[in-house]
């Protein structure tokens, strides 16, 4: 009996655990073989990352015969092994691909050890399973058009202001995450002011939004900010480092160039809101779009904005070739998002671009009338031919936009030559080794050059561009502007669009503005107000411990971002708060306050820029993107605020924080002197005690109400300040002593001095330079 | 409440009689798979009974602080518990057993020691319930239990992790044996193949886990002992490992077998040669010469990362290191793969001797201390012993003396030693030239003199000693020149003239009357000057022991009036402009290489002649004009051929003041650059000033541009007091 | 009175621990102190590369690069080429020239003279190196230098050889070797910039240097190279205004972090904490360089040694005395620039004076490393972009030659950071216009270099737009001839 019952229950027991065993097992393994892979998604950025380079579109670089980024090759019998396949879909035993990836042998296993691109274990199991589920291949989405897809549902129905934010809100909800709360009325103005126009909003505007911070006067704030003249300066900024924008010619003696007035026109068009189209057409093919108009032509200036040498003894040929190369290159990466400077050598190593398209395309860019070295720097010439002359007269009565005191200038611009140039390929893209001809073309995965429809020159070139089918240029330029407001593109690597770029956080929702900003007649200024209208945008920047660990770059946009400013605006912000701000608009490039010696230590002693010669006056005070660029010895202010040297096409900076920006906000001429002009406009005025005077520099420079504790922070900072200067005579005057601009006359120094350290110290603020 | 001891009681005769009938079957059994898969369960299973039996036992010896008969029932619980887990686990490390590769005795003192465990820990509870009289012997039962499961735990873990796993690491011979440096007489295969084994096979073959009955000690003195088991020679041993490498991994005879760490390619290779070469474990690198076939995988790894040391003492912990840094004290790993740490020390005011303690954290793993310039003292100095793997020190531009070195001598590891710039003498050194491990010592800038230099590397030449740059009496070299603080040549009102020198100890000294100075009469600059007039002051600076530097001349204007008008009258040519007719009259002189910049006026085709009109106040004051101009012969601009000053009360009645004609140009200055003045007194007041620059009508013939006129470049004209 | 530079200390660390650290100089330096994770699964290679940590024990752990900008010629310094000499004046055979691209300056030339070396050649030290006249300090030195006389490049112009030499690629745009250095290897000492750029001129025919030259292309911009001014406060921006000192500036610090911290706390952007870090370095920077300036406990003949222009700002001779307070400062990689070596003409005269400028100083640095038991762990460089022609550019007369762009071969020489001394490496032919034996590419240099430094240049890898680029683009091999 009681030996039954033993085994009874130790049965019992053995069964329970197999039992859990085998069902622990089974079930494991189906959950996961569920998950569905998709190739967009998960599979291609392995295979572009880590395989194609060998296995991809490159012919010449074709390992094995094995082409892993078209379905047809893959699913190919294999040349070296007949009785296996590349990929066989739904098994992994007869797929090459898995074997070798699988494999431990270091001698098999792909990639190769010594390629330094190993995969990862769940990059494998990726791939596995892609075979199991039948490998399928899906078209690349950048290359498809858009399409605008049906507004998502969401379940936070009162949130919405426009479609924007259903797509963002969608997204937000599947992941977990809610929106944050309207941003508060002072901060949302400072935001809204620096991305529209740059510039802080007065003390005024401060008022009258936060009485009445309603969405119809935040429509009103946005009229009136996109119709200011500053909008233009704004939007300028980027498109700067994008056109390589500089005033001097780059290379080794790096003389003087005139361009600004092509900088000016860029101003000019965004505050005249040309569409897109318009802007962009006339600047690739101005001259031939309306041959008879002088705007047009000086439009075309973007495309000699490249570097050209100077150095006597260069190999014409050699330096010319890199200026086609430099326009190609630019062209594709600012308007495509296309790193095709990759196919200049062999075809292209990810994306589906070859060698010969790499060079159809260069032809266009390369039937210019110009030579690799046009003269002696000595000559001092501020535009190489092709150029134009723009007389004080013709800006007089058509280029009213130009800033041209009272002489000709000369601008470089585009114009083809007469006889059309041959275009060779390059074997490994030297300018010495010319292959066969080719003629116009561009890259067929992208859209079809048909000749039929496009003529051979840049018109054509800028025809298809804006062709109904031209899957990249309105998603390229949409990412670019939303990049611009939340300091990341809905593609994140907003200059490559291709195989190996970041896959859209937001695909639906890219597509539906780029296709809405097609419809609606590529209008820039109504792009803006989309994004700047809606609730996404409006968020509050703070952020809780939970939402930065969901979410730490903000790609799901559960918050505002808090970013700091660019170099120029930064500039811009401390003329402006402190009153010194000379608010023209174009002209000569002016060159401020800059240490002693930095032009002098790099130059070759030839040019006009061999010294740095400062200016005085009202060019000290001028908005940042007038900064006189010297491309070999940029102002380091802006190098140190991430402002990139121009010497060739840039389209997103990167964000630093240095102890060298430290330094430049604490120890800059500029901003002391602002800071001393800013304390004697207070004293002058004096419309208070020193904490209400305080509270008025606060909120001119931060742009919102300074709160008790800051202010009495500040003002016992002053305290102290002014008792040490009354100790020790003499120092007040000292710490004066800055900058050109007239002192006013006041008679306690020590009364302003104590209060410009204190308006120095509000400077460097964090919020303060940061848009918040 | 007694439910659940019939169960348990009824799961644990069972179980643990399965256990038994297993584990003397064990050999005959076949497991079911997914049976020997539950067995790799057992290594995380075994911590429950280890944990709960330790529990009981410290339940046990705080009964007295439970009250009544709460402790008999927690106890209880806790024994039964504990008996539970213990057989099945037990259980599952006989399923586990099935499945591997285990040395056979090893694994038979591992499982009759998990069998006697569980059938100890049951009996315990059985024993504590029903047997009163085992009670007055309970601590030694438990005693024994805590013997019982130690046995049963260190035979497991020398299963898995190898015989020694728990003994203590006879230090001595590692170090010895692992840190040897690579010499020419290094064998090959310690440099190259005994790397490759100790990291990739010795861990499986080894004398006590022996797997396929091959041994591969990591220290072959003798080939035959070590190497060979199931092998009739060594070489055969070889061919078959490299079969086994080139075998498929799929395949179940592939070395290093699946879910081992595969051999990276270059080391297969390095073996691959190295067997093909015949495997011989003696030859020494010396041996090794440029035909040889391993000579390429000989300088190879050479120069490779694998010539780094190889440490025995253990990574320090990231958490650990970053707590050691601060903004002045960075202490790094050398390399991403080893353990060894640097340690720098940056910023004097920063140093406080604390931060030293505060690193003996890391004692063992730091080999290289740089404490340059920190005021390290004699005394501090033991701090730094406790490094006892320390094998560079830096203690350049510290406060040490002799005092503190012989406490070194307790650093045996230690080969590089600076000392540079303290204050060693030579008593020193022979504590120092005992040191056995010490290779290099660096006594630059110390107390010791050139001849006792001689002397110790005479002495001592175990040890490469270092004494750097002295200056040597006869090296003469030349001083350069004062440097002007003045950012202007132009003196305002109040504006003194400042120089600066470069050497301390150096004199200044200056004329102004264009003599050469002269190192004993001439005047000496101690404090700014101040000059009433436009000065030119010839500058040199002397030091005994230095050749004088040459003369320097400076040319200075105080401070021109600003007339009420300037007005040209003849024009400059249209591409030298200047900043306007203004630019005369800024107070600001040009530069000679920036003849476009907004200064200079240039003239070829006219001669210079401007107007000047003053207050009548300003026009009664000036004493000096003054007309400064720019020289580049080669380039065409040569110096005026005259100057004429003319004055009047109205721009009509004007009458020459005076008027200065320059020499002409000679050969020799035909490369001259500079820039030069004229300099005119003036003794009758006017209000009205005409001044005419001429220029040069014909270039010489020497000149490369014989023939042509010749430019004039005037940046300024200076009206002085 | 407390110590004002600890004051704010308690801040800092509290800081340095709480949550994410922001890109900038503190994260690289903390960046660096992560040891390798043993428990970590299969990485891929850009996640297994710690920033901050050599991949193997490094040789070298910084850098000091004397880049004589312009071109020294190689026949007047480092390759003795005797049969120049002899033949003077004569043609050079074609064979010899082969399909050698010249520059815009010589391609129009109908003859190309062969001219030797005016100055005399000597041989120096254990190995019989030899040296020009010109050179007597070097000479000196020779035991402790390794001369490399096949270095060659593809540029025959200076930007693109120049800017070749610093970034690995001829039209830039890419990181320089400083920056690559900085990212791979992080700052020792985070109070200074971990990559520092001197420059100075000499008399000779200049061609300028561009801030590409220290660029840090498209990785993040902590890693550029800090242009020191020449001034006696190196940095921009360091001094303090007028007026403004150093309690008033630390109060002014200690508001900042307060109101900042203020703000922290509404907005939980970890962005805040990591600007008050940086003021808080910046602070610490402002001590840190005039200790580092300091001279007081050097003897005074260490004048003597430099020269006495090493105590003129701006000069050669005081950057390299710089140079060596940065280094053992622990300043990654100091890049010097000399300019003035482009000899077309005129070149007895010039080199000579050029010579003049660099020889006692660049000789000093390297024995005044040594002295401090420093050279073994701090690499010395010097050289140019490329070479000089064997035949005279211009007309040819006895007293004035000129050479062009070469090239073919030229010579470098690097002394310590486990670098072979002593040695000369290479061979040219009898004319100094092609290489016969050991050929060294710029990029073979830059995978030499990094190797010395303890990393792999087919490892030391930075993904971008897609690509993943290298300083030494897709060549170079490590020469292990010239590593001791």
């Amino acid at each position: 009996m009681l030996k039954n019952k033993f085994v009874l229950i130790g049965s019992v027991g053995l069964v329970c655990v197999i039992g859990t065993v085998l069902y622990n097992f089974f079930s494991g393994n189906t959950s996961d073989s569920t998950e569905l892979v998709d190739y967009n998604l998960h599979v291609r950025p392995i295979l572009s990352d880590k395989c194609f380079a060998c296995h991809g579109p490159d012919a010449k670089a074709r390992q094995g015969g094995l082409r892993l980024d078209i379905a047809d090759s893959a699913y190919a019998l294999l040349k070296e092994n007949p009785s296996m396949h590349g990929i066989k879909p739904k098994d992994r035993a007869k797929s090459g691909l898995w074997l070798r990836i699988s494999d431990e042998d270091p001698e098999l296993l792909m990639p190769p050890p010594k390629a330094n691109l190993a995969l990862s274990a769940d990059e494998i199991e990726i791939l596995g399973k892609w075979i199991d589920q039948g490998a399928v291949y899906k078209p690349h989405w950048a290359f498809l058009p858009p399409k605008k897809a049906e507004i998502p549902k969401v379940k936070k129905k009162n949130w919405p202001k426009n479609e924007i934010d259903y797509f963002v809100l969608a997204e937000m909800e599947k992941r977990g995450l809610s929106p944050s709360d309207q941003a508060d009325p002072e901060r949302l103005l400072k935001r809204i002011s620096l991305d529209l126009t740059g510039l802080l909003p007065n003390v005024k505007d401060q008022e009258d939004f936060f009485k009445d911070p309603s969405n119809e006067s935040y429509k009103k704030e946005i009229n009136k900010l996109l119709a200011s003249p500053h909008y233009g300066e704004k939007m300028a900024i980027s498109w700067m480092d994008l056109a390589r924008y500089a005033d001097s010619h780059g290379y080794q003696d790096d003389g003087l160039r005139t361009m600004w007035p092509w900088r000016d026109w860029v101003i000019h068009a965004f505050n005249k809101n040309y569409s897109y189209k318009k802007f962009v057409s006339w600047q690739i093919a101005g001259d031939f779009i309306e041959p008879n108009n002088k705007e047009a032509i000086l439009a075309t200036g973007f495309n000699r904005n490249h570097k050209i040498t100077q150095e006597g003894g260069v190999i014409q040929e050699e330096y010319r070739t890199e200026y086609v190369t430099d326009r190609t290159n630019t062209f594709s990466k600012s308007f495509l998002g296309l790193t095709m400077e990759c196919a200049k050598c062999h075809d292209h190593k990810y994306d589906p671009i070859s060698q010969e398209e790499y060079y159809k395309t260069f032809a266009f860019f390369n039937q210019v009338d110009e030579k690799g070295l046009v003269g002696d720097i000595s000559l001092g010439s501020l535009a190489d031919p092709p150029l134009i002359k723009i007389s004080k007269k013709e800006v007089n009565e058509l280029l009213k936009f130009i800033n041209l005191q009272d002489t000709t200038v000369s601008v470089m611009v585009m114009k083809d030559l007469e006889q059309r140039r041959p275009t060779h390929i390059l074997r490994r893209g030297q300018y010495d080794q010319p292959d066969r001809t080719v003629g116009f073309g561009l890259p067929k995965a992208v859209l079809p050059y048909d000749t039929l429809n496009f003529s051979p020159n840049r018109k054509g070139l800028s025809d298809w561009m804006f062709d109904d089918n031209n899957p990249l240029v309105a998603r390229v330029f949409v990412n670019r502007v939303w990049e611009n407001f939340f300091g990341r593109g809905l593609v994140k690597t907003s200059g490559d669009f291709g195989l190996q770029g970041d896959l859209p956080s937001h695909l639906a929702l890219l597509d539906w503005l780029a296709v809405d900003f097609k419809e609606h007649n590529w209008d820039i200024k109504r792009l803006v107000r989309q994004i700047v209208s809606s609730a996404t945008y409006q968020q509050a920047a703070n952020v809780s411990q939970e939402k930065i660990k969901k979410d730490p770059e903000n790609i799901w946009l559960s918050r505002a971002p808090r970013l700091r400013l660019p170099a120029e605006l930064i500039k811009d912000l401390i003329l402006a708060s402190s009153g010194l701000l000379i608010p023209d608009i174009g002209g000569p490039s002016v060159k401020s306050y800059q240490p002693d010696g930095i032009w002098e230590s790099t130059t070759s002693g030839r040019g006009q820029l061999a010294t740095y010669i400062q200016d005085h006056g009202k060019s000290l005070y001028r908005r940042g993107i007038y900064n006189f660029i010297k491309r070999t010895a940029p102002p380091p202010s802006m190098l140190t605020f991430d402002g990139p040297p121009r010497d060739q096409c840039e389209i997103s900076r990167s964000r630093t924080n240095t102890p060298l920006q430290a330094l430049i906000l604490l120890n800059d001429p500029m901003i002391n002197e602002a800071a001393r002009v800013f304390a004697e406009k207070l004293l002058i005025e004096k419309k208070g005690n020193v904490d209400e005077l305080i509270g008025v520099a606060f909120r001119k420079i931060v742009c919102r109400k300074a709160k008790l504790n800051e202010v009495s922070a500040l003002e016992d900072f002053y305290k102290e300040q002014y008792k040490y200067f009354v100790s020790k005579a003499g120092q007040a005057e000292k710490v004066l002593d800055q900058g050109e601009y007239p002192h006013e006359k006041l008679k306690d120094k020590n009364e302003v001095a104590a209060l410009a350290l204190t308006i120095l110290t509000i400077y460097n603020l964090e919020e303060s330079i940061s848009k918040t | 409440m007694q439910g659940y001891k019939s169960w348990i009681s009824n799961i644990l005769i069972g179980a643990n009689f399965l256990l038994f009938f297993l584990a003397i079957s064990a050999d005959k059994i076949v497991l079911p798979t997914f049976l020997s898969w539950t067995g790799h369960f057992h290594p995380l299973l075994l911590h429950l009974p280890l944990g709960i039996a330790s529990f009981s036992i410290i339940l046990w010896l705080f009964k007295r602080n439970f009250s009544g008969s709460s402790f008999n029932e927690i106890y209880e619980l806790t024994l039964s518990l504990s008996a539970v887990s213990s057989v099945f686990t037990a259980l599952l490390g006989l399923f586990l057993s099935k499945g591997q590769d285990y040395d056979a005795v090893m694994l038979r003192n591992h499982l009759w020691s998990g069998v006697a465990l569980s059938f100890f820990t049951w009996f315990s509870w059985w024993a504590f319930t029903n047997l009163e009289r085992v009670k007055p012997f309970w601590t030694y039962l438990q005693v024994f239990g805590l013997a019982l499961m130690s046995f049963a735990g260190h035979a497991g873990g020398s299963l898995t992790h190898g015989a020694d796993y728990l003994n203590f690491p006879d230090k001595k011979e590692i170090d010895e044996d692992v840190q040897a440096v690579i010499t020419d007489s290094t064998s090959y295969f310690q440099l190259a193949i005994r790397p490759i084994l100790e990291k990739k096979c010795v861990s499986c073959h080894k004398k006590d886990k022996a797997k396929g009955d091959l041994i591969l000690a990591s220290n072959p003195n003798t080939t035959s002992d070590v190497w060979v088991a199931k092998h009739a020679n060594f070489t055969e041993m070889l061919v078959e490992m490299v079969q086994r490498i080139d075998l498929p991994i799929t395949d179940k005879e592939h070395m290093p077998p699946r879910g081992k760490e595969p051999l990276e390619p270059q080391e297969i290779v390095t073996l691959k040669n190295w067997i093909n070469a015949g495997g011989n474990t003696n030859e020494i690198l010396a041996s090794i010469e440029q035909n040889h076939v391993l000579f390429a995988d000989k300088e190879l790894l050479l120069q490779s990362g694998s010539k780094i040391k190889m440490y025995t003492f253990p990574f320090l912990s990231s958490k650990k290191l970053a707590s050691l840094n601060d903004a002045f004290t960075v202490v790094r790993q050398i390399a991403n793969e080893s353990p060894a740490l640097k340690a720098d020390f940056f910023i004097t005011k920063s140093f406080e001797i604390s931060k030293l303690d505060k690193l003996s954290a890391a004692k063992e793993q730091i080999i290289h201390i740089n404490l340059s310039k920190m005021p390290i003292r004699d005394e501090d100095l033991s701090m730094i012993t406790l490094f006892s793997n320390l094998e560079k020190l830096i203690l350049n531009q510290t406060d040490i003396t002799d005092k503190g070195i012989p406490s070194l001598k307790k650093l045996n590891k230690i080969r590089v030693l600076s000392l540079s710039g303290t204050e060693i003498s030579i008593k020193s050194v022979p504590v120092l030239a005992a040191m056995k491990s010490l290779e290099e010592v660096y006594l630059w800038h110390t107390n010791i003199t050139e001849s006792e230099f001689q002397d110790i590397v005479k002495k001592y030449k175990n040890i490469k000693w270092y004494f750097g740059f002295s200056p040597s009496s006869t090296d003469i070299l030349p001083l350069n020149g004062p440097i002007l603080e003045n950012k202007s040549l132009v003196l305002m009102e109040n504006d003194s003239i400042r120089f600066k020198k470069s050497i301390s100890g150096a004199i200044i000294r200056y004329t102004d009357d264009g003599s050469e100075p002269d190192s004993l009469s001439s005047q000496v600059y101690s404090h700014p000057l101040v000059f009433s007039k436009p000065v030119t002051l010839s500058v040199k600076i002397f030091k005994p022991g230095w050749i004088s530097s040459p003369t320097y001349t400076f040319a200075f204007f105080k401070a021109g009036l600003k007339p009420d008008s300037t007005r040209w009258l003849t024009s400059p040519e249209p591409e030298y402009l200047g900043a306007g007719v203004q630019s005369l009259t800024d107070n600001s002189l040009g530069k000679i290489d920036q003849f476009r910049a907004g200064n200079w006026l240039g003239y070829k085709n006219n001669r210079m002649e401007t107007l000047f009109k003053f207050k009548p106040g300003d026009a009664a004051a000036i004493r000096f004009v003054s007309v400064h101009y720019g020289i580049n012969v080669q380039s065409y601009i040569l110096a005026p051929q005259y100057v004429e000053v003319w004055g009047g009360d109205s721009e009509r009645s004007m009458t020459l003041i005076k008027k200065k004609v320059l020499p002409v140009l000679v050969k020799e200055k035909l490369n001259e650059v500079g820039t030069s003045a004229v300099i005119l007194e003036v003794n009758k007041p006017t209000r009205y000033f005409k001044v005419i620059v001429k220029n040069v009508d014909k270039l010489p013939t020497f000149h490369p541009g014989r023939g042509d006129r010749g430019w004039i470049f005037i940046d300024e004209v200076f009206f002085s007091k | 009175m407390s110590n004002p530079f600890f004051e704010n200390q308690q801040h800092v660390t509290r800081r340095h621990f709480l949550g994410k650290l922001s890109v900038g100089l503190g994260s690289a330096a903390l960046g660096t102190l992560l040891t390798k994770d043993l428990f970590s699964p299969k990485k891929s290679l850009e996640e297994s590369i710690i920033a901050g940590i050599p991949h193997f024990a490094p040789k070298a752990k910084r850098v000091i690069y004397l880049f004589q900008n312009g071109a020294p010629s190689q026949l007047e310094s480092f390759d003795y080429k005797p049969l120049l000499n002899k033949m003077v004046g004569q043609e050079l055979p074609a064979s010899i020239r082969g399909a050698q691209r010249l520059t815009g300056m010589t391609s129009g030339q109908d003859k190309f003279p062969l001219v030797g070396s005016k100055f005399a050649f000597n041989q120096y030290g254990q190995n019989g190196t030899w040296i020009s006249e010109i050179f007597p300090n070097i000479a000196k030195i020779a035991d402790d230098i390794c001369v490399v006389k096949t270095i060659h490049t593809e540029a025959i112009n200076h930007d693109p050889a120049l800017t070749f030499f610093q970034s690995g690629a001829q039209q830039g745009n890419r990181p320089s070797m400083g920056a690559w250095l900085s990212y791979g290897l992080g700052s020792e000492n985070s109070n200074l910039p971990a990559y520092s750029v001197l420059l100075s001129r000499g008399k000779g025919n200049g061609q300028g240097v561009y801030s590409k030259l220290w660029t840090n292309g498209f990785l993040d911009s902590v890693h550029q190279g800090v242009q020191f001014s020449n001034s006696d406060e190196p940095i921009l921006y360091l001094e303090n205004p007028d007026g403004v000192d150093a309690v008033t500036r630390r109060k002014m610090l200690d508001k900042l972090a307060m109101l900042n911290d203020e703000n922290y706390k509404e907005f939980g952007d970890p962005e805040i904490q990591s600007r008050v870090q940086q003021y808080e370095m910046a602070y610490r920077m402002q001590t840190a360089v005039p200790e580092m300036m300091d001279l007081s406990k050097e003897p005074d003949y260490i004048v003597n040694m430099y020269g006495a222009e090493s105590m003129v700002p701006g000069t050669y001779a005081a950057n390299c005395l710089l140079a060596r307070r940065l280094s053992e400062s622990g300043v990654r990689f100091v890049q010097l620039y000399h300019q003035g070596w482009d000899q077309h003409g005129n070149l007895f005269n010039e080199m000579s004076g050029q010579a003049m400028d660099v020889d006692r100083a660049s000789a000093a640095l390297v024995q005044d490393l040594k002295q401090r038991g420093l050279l073994d762990e701090t690499l010395v460089i010097w050289g140019g972009e490329f070479g000089r022609t064997n035949f005279c550019q211009g007309n040819f007369s006895e007293d004035n030659y000129g050479r062009d762009h070469h090239p073919r071969c030229f010579s470098i020489w690097m002394a310590g950071g486990g670098v072979k001394p002593g040695i000369s490496y290479g061979e040219t032919d009898e004319f100094g216009y092609n290489i016969v034996k050991d050929p060294v590419h710029v990029h073979d240099f830059h995978a030499t270099v990094l190797h010395l430094l303890g990393m792999d240049h087919e490892k030391l890898i930075y993904k971008h737009l897609g690509r993943r680029f290298r300083l030494t683009d897709v060549a170079g091999k490590v020469i292990p001839g010239i590593i001791a």
